[in-house]
């Protein structure tokens, strides 16, 4: 289990990992509540490593038949962004990814 | 002068064709239709909306990796792969990271040589960009119609060492997906999509160097991917020469292929190692398979391009011309009834005058083969018996012949040439019957 | 006996013409007007379609008086919490995020509550995105406490409780995924209920956390429970996680005997009761049940001190997956309007599911959480019902614990095994203290198996009021 308190710069990192741009006086302000919580939870690391029983039978190998059925109109799907053009919805230009 | 290896792997993306999507019953046919016509709240990742896994999608992974002889993994899931893209509209993808339905499979090539495969697996399609300009601002211009739609992957391991053989690779894997009929993998309309990573092994006097490797992107063609490959070996040789710089866990990088310029170029500056925070998809409960059902899969595999090719090949037929008639059931019908039941017919012969193109398999396919191997009847006794047979049977011809009619003469070496099956000789056949003829009856 | 009606007596007196379904959901939107300014149980009040609603029920009434046969909660109102998509009715979240989203489709429970005929009021207050055990996390204004205005209602499905104890709707729908449906009834003084997993249908609701989220409801009493949940209950083709065991008739099944039912009390939990009025309240209860001829024993759940760390890496990994659709483009408005503890939990579940953190903290989450899921596992072999607490106090006061995360994510210690574990539980009132607030204690069976939870549950109700 990862010791020693998390820093600002990983507060950074993590906010830009989950896209969320956070300012300067917010990154200090959550990392000392993120430091308690990460060192709180830290304590399962005191749980011994023995291999737990097998669960009973629980849900497993759920699938559906392959079967169209009818999908949203356009003016359904797009009605709700405030961003569209024609059918479309759009964004400023990104930068090709994979 | 150092001796070089290329180390290539190959992913391929094989669009399914099932009807519906791989978790909502929205069309999976897509190609063509207005944008965002055809979405729900499950692919288009509205809140509340929750996945459920199109079953014969995956039987048809299953398929598909028992047909690529992979060992299937009986129990299996599901997983998040976590990242933020527009065309992505759950910020993440349903894919499968650790228990992959299918894993350690192989392709054999013709010269014998193993491409190994590591994994075959189930994944959803992402929405499609569309980058355009507007009022002077470069934006983009999202359709989630392909969004969710059923995705195999299947990767093999850095085993193939040239251009040549990811080609070779690729037409096999491209044949073995039409075979078993899971997808129409149609490379125009993105239904089967590669990925090559490249790198190479340099040994030189300091030692064994690996250079950095190399993902390239954007390739819709078994030739690009070819050409792609190979342009990208000599890059890093040369870059090598130059930098010295060797492959490390974080220095993998991404790059298009430009189909004018036959050359690869950088896609991103700077690359950080991508964190996708897999974890299994709990919205999704794990598979269990029965080895039965696995079996019944298999056992109802159609036979797949390799057994076809062999099976003709021992009949006779030549490897090369066997490659190209296996796909025509109408030509391979007549092989083996052929191989069957007339035994003085030379299968090797007949499937290569096929394949040329001399024997129209529409027509009378024994005659034509008869008159491209015949054999003239050299014994004139025989010649003469068949000759006596005909002016038998035919009083009428050889009266009107005596009277005159000269035509009647082309008539009844016609009727020679057909008793004698063709082997005689025309010219042979009319000195004798005139001969006959002239005796008078 | 809550003054409040239920909604036996609601169609009782429907069937009997004692008044038209129509007059009935106007006294309800009446009061709800007059009462919610105060409590700010709902952030949005449908009264032209529910008005619309009733007139119609009145029509299908005066065809055909049998029709309680066919929708057994016909004319009933109630409301459903603000995570509940509701098909081209406002849908927020609790969230300035969402603040003007119209879903394009209702929650699979929204429907069928619907088709059985009960008639929605509004949306309910709640934490935003369900973070929270009081209510202060919406964006629209915590709800208050209708048995004290200066403490809150519980959370995070604040809105619910309140919105039943002050008798605004008969019931309303909850979600429970820490303790969300069963504390804030416990705070309000009403009936809560959390399903096991997999009994009622997540189909189109916001999700929090997808291996933890149970639907629930609150009730103004066991019967109610009991009869909404054979509405809301079974499989659904757009759930692959929900369960296709039968649904059982629930309310025929109340009156069973109950005596030499056996009665775990976790020894675990015994120490931790410090409070004064939450002991009392427990005390009172075991009492009750000895009276009942119960027999009470002392079982061991030696795992349950990690729950709430098991708890606090599982929930905000599933979290921090689930919100990730939240980005403005097709719906809603841009990250930044996530809230603190939103951003918080995001944060948390990113860090412990990353590369080079993952095995050590969601993993071994994972790995403890099956553990106690077994601990339970051998203490239902044991006995037939667990007695539990349901939180550390009565309600809070507002502002009393919002300084410190931490210790709001400590007050989820009763609550959150049951979610590991996927089994069910029902909060039921026992009293007030000196203050007039609510205490409570909350019953917990083993998977699929609330029908003797209601059995118990409704017999213990009984006897409290005898």
């Amino acid at each position: 289990m990862a010791q020693g308190k998390i820093t600002p710069e990983e507060v950074k990192k993590i906010a830009s990992l989950a896209k969320l741009n956070l300012s300067a006086p917010e990154i200090n302000k959550f990392t000392p509540q993120l430091a308690a919580i990460i060192d709180y939870v830290g304590q399962l690391s005191a749980v011994e490593e023995k291999s737990p029983p097998i669960p009973k039978e629980e849900v497993q190998s759920v699938s559906r038949t392959d079967e169209v059925h009818p999908s949203l109109t356009s003016k359904s799907a797009l009605g709700q962004s405030s961003s569209t053009q024609k059918n479309y919805f759009v964004t400023k230009a990104v930068i090709d990814n994979d | 002068m150092p001796e070089t290896t290329p180390i290539i792997g190959l992913e391929v993306h094989v669009e399914l064709t099932t009807d519906s999507k791989m978790f909502c019953a929205c069309s999976a046919d897509h190609f063509g239709k207005e944008p965002n016509s055809q979405t729900c709240p499950v692919c288009l990742g509205l809140p509340g909306a929750l996945p459920v896994p199109n079953q014969k999608a995956i039987e048809a992974t299953l398929k598909l990796g028992l047909a690529l002889n992979c060992c299937v993994n009986l129990q299996s899931h599901f997983d998040r792969k976590q990242y933020f893209y527009p065309d992505l509209p759950k910020g993440y993808q349903i894919s499968q990271y650790q228990h992959p339905f299918c894993s350690e499979g192989q392709i054999i090539l013709d010269s014998g040589k193993i491409i190994r495969v590591e994994r075959v697996h189930l994944e959803e399609d992402t929405g499609k960009l569309q980058h355009t300009v507007e009022s002077g601002k470069k934006i983009s211009l999202i359709d989630f119609n392909r969004s969710g739609v059923p995705l195999v992957e299947i990767v093999s391991y850095p085993d193939i060492e040239s251009a040549a053989e990811a080609k070779e690779y690729l037409k096999k894997i491209h044949q073995i997906i039409r075979a078993v009929g899971v997808s129409t993998a149609d490379m125009e309309k993105g239904q089967m999509r590669l990925e090559p990573t490249v790198n190479v092994q340099i040994n030189d006097e300091t030692g064994s160097h690996f250079t950095p490797l190399v993902e390239i992107k954007n390739i819709n063609s078994f030739n690009f991917a070819a050409t792609a490959i190979d342009y990208e070996i000599s890059r890093q040789v040369e870059q090598f020469s130059k930098d010295k710089k060797e492959k490390t866990a974080s220095n993998k990088q991404t790059r298009g292929f430009d189909n004018n310029r036959k050359t690869t170029f950088v896609q991103r500056q700077k690359e950080e190692a991508k964190d996708y925070r897999y974890f299994p998809e709990p919205d999704i409960p794990p598979f269990v398979f029965e080895v039965s059902l696995i079996a019944s899969i298999k056992a109802c595999l159609p036979e797949l391009p390799e057994n076809k090719i062999q099976s003709l090949v021992s009949l006779g037929v030549e490897s090369k011309y066997a490659k190209i008639l296996y796909t025509d059931k109408s030509v391979t019908d007549i092989l083996y009834h052929f191989a069957k039941n007339m035994p003085d017919v030379n299968i090797g012969k007949l499937a290569s005058f096929i394949a040329n193109k001399k024997i129209r398999v529409e027509g009378d396919v024994y005659i034509q083969y008869q008159a491209l191997t015949r054999q003239r009847i050299n014994d004139q006794s025989e010649l003469e018996k068949f000759i006596d047979t005909v002016i038998s049977d035919n009083h009428r011809a050889v009266t009107d012949y005596q009277n005159g009619k000269t035509n009647a003469l082309g008539f009844l070496i016609g009727q020679v040439i057909k008793v004698s099956q063709c082997q005689a000789d025309p010219q042979t056949v009319s000195r004798l019957l005139l001969e006959k003829l002239g005796l008078g009856q | 006996m809550t003054k409040n009606k239920t909604i036996s007596q609601i169609t009782t007196e429907l069937a009997c013409k004692k008044y038209s379904v129509t007059e009935l959901i106007k006294e309800y939107l009446d009061r709800i007007k007059s009462e919610n300014p105060k409590l700010n149980a709902f952030i949005t009040i449908t009264e032209k379609e529910a008005l619309q609603e009733a007139q119609e029920a009145d029509k299908t009434l005066s065809q055909n008086p049998n029709i309680f046969l066919e929708k057994p909660l016909l004319g009933v109102p109630l409301a459903h919490k603000d995570l509940f998509l509701t098909k081209n009715i406002k849908t927020t979240a609790g969230s300035r995020l969402l603040e003007n989203y119209l879903p394009q489709y209702s929650a699979t429970v929204v429907k069928k509550l619907s088709k059985a005929g009960a008639i929605s009021l509004g949306k309910l207050n709640c934490d935003a995105w369900a973070h929270g055990a009081s209510g202060e996390n919406s964006d629209f204004g915590p709800t208050i406490n209708p048995a004290d205005p200066t403490r809150v209602s519980g959370g995070s499905s604040s809105g619910s409780a309140a919105a039943v104890a002050a008798d605004l709707v008969t019931f309303a729908t909850g979600t429970d995924t820490g303790g969300s449906t069963r504390q804030p009834a416990c705070f309000c003084g009403v009936i809560g209920l959390k399903p096991t997993y997999g009994r009622v249908s997540r189909s189109g609701i916001v999700a929090m956390a997808s291996s933890l989220d149970s639907i629930g409801h609150l009730t103004q009493n066991v019967y109610d429970s009991a009869l909404v949940l054979e509405t809301t209950a079974g499989p659904d083709p757009y759930d692959a996680t929900s369960s296709n065991l039968k649904v059982e008739e629930y309310t025929k099944l109340l009156k069973k005997p109950v005596e030499k039912l056996k009665i775990g009390i976790i020894k675990e939990y015994q120490d931790g009761l410090t409070d004064h009025d939450v002991a009392g309240s427990f005390a009172l209860a075991k009492s009750t049940l000895e009276k009942m001829n119960c027999q009470i024993k002392e079982i061991s759940l030696p795992h349950t001190k990690y729950s709430v760390a098991t708890y606090y890496i599982i929930m905000p990994a599933e979290v921090s997956s689930n919100l990730a659709r939240y980005d403005g483009l097709r719906y809603g408005h841009t990250r930044d309007l996530f809230g603190d503890e939103a951003k918080r939990r995001i944060m948390i579940g990113t860090y412990t599911l990353s590369s080079g953190y993952y095995d050590a903290y969601y993993l071994r989450a994972m790995k403890v959480r099956q553990l106690i899921k077994a601990d339970f596992s051998q203490a239902f072999a044991d006995v037939d019902i667990i007695l539990s607490p349901v939180a550390p106090t009565p309600a809070f006061k507002l502002g009393e614990k919002t300084n410190d995360p931490l210790s709001m994510y400590l007050s989820d210690i009763y609550t959150v095994t049951a979610n590991l574990a996927g089994i069910p539980g029902i909060a039921i009132p026992t009293g007030k203290n000196s203050s007039n607030l609510p205490l409570g204690v909350q019953f917990l069976a083993n998977h699929f198996q609330e029908a003797k939870l209601f059995n118990l549950a409704y017999q213990f109700e009984q006897h409290l009021h005898a």
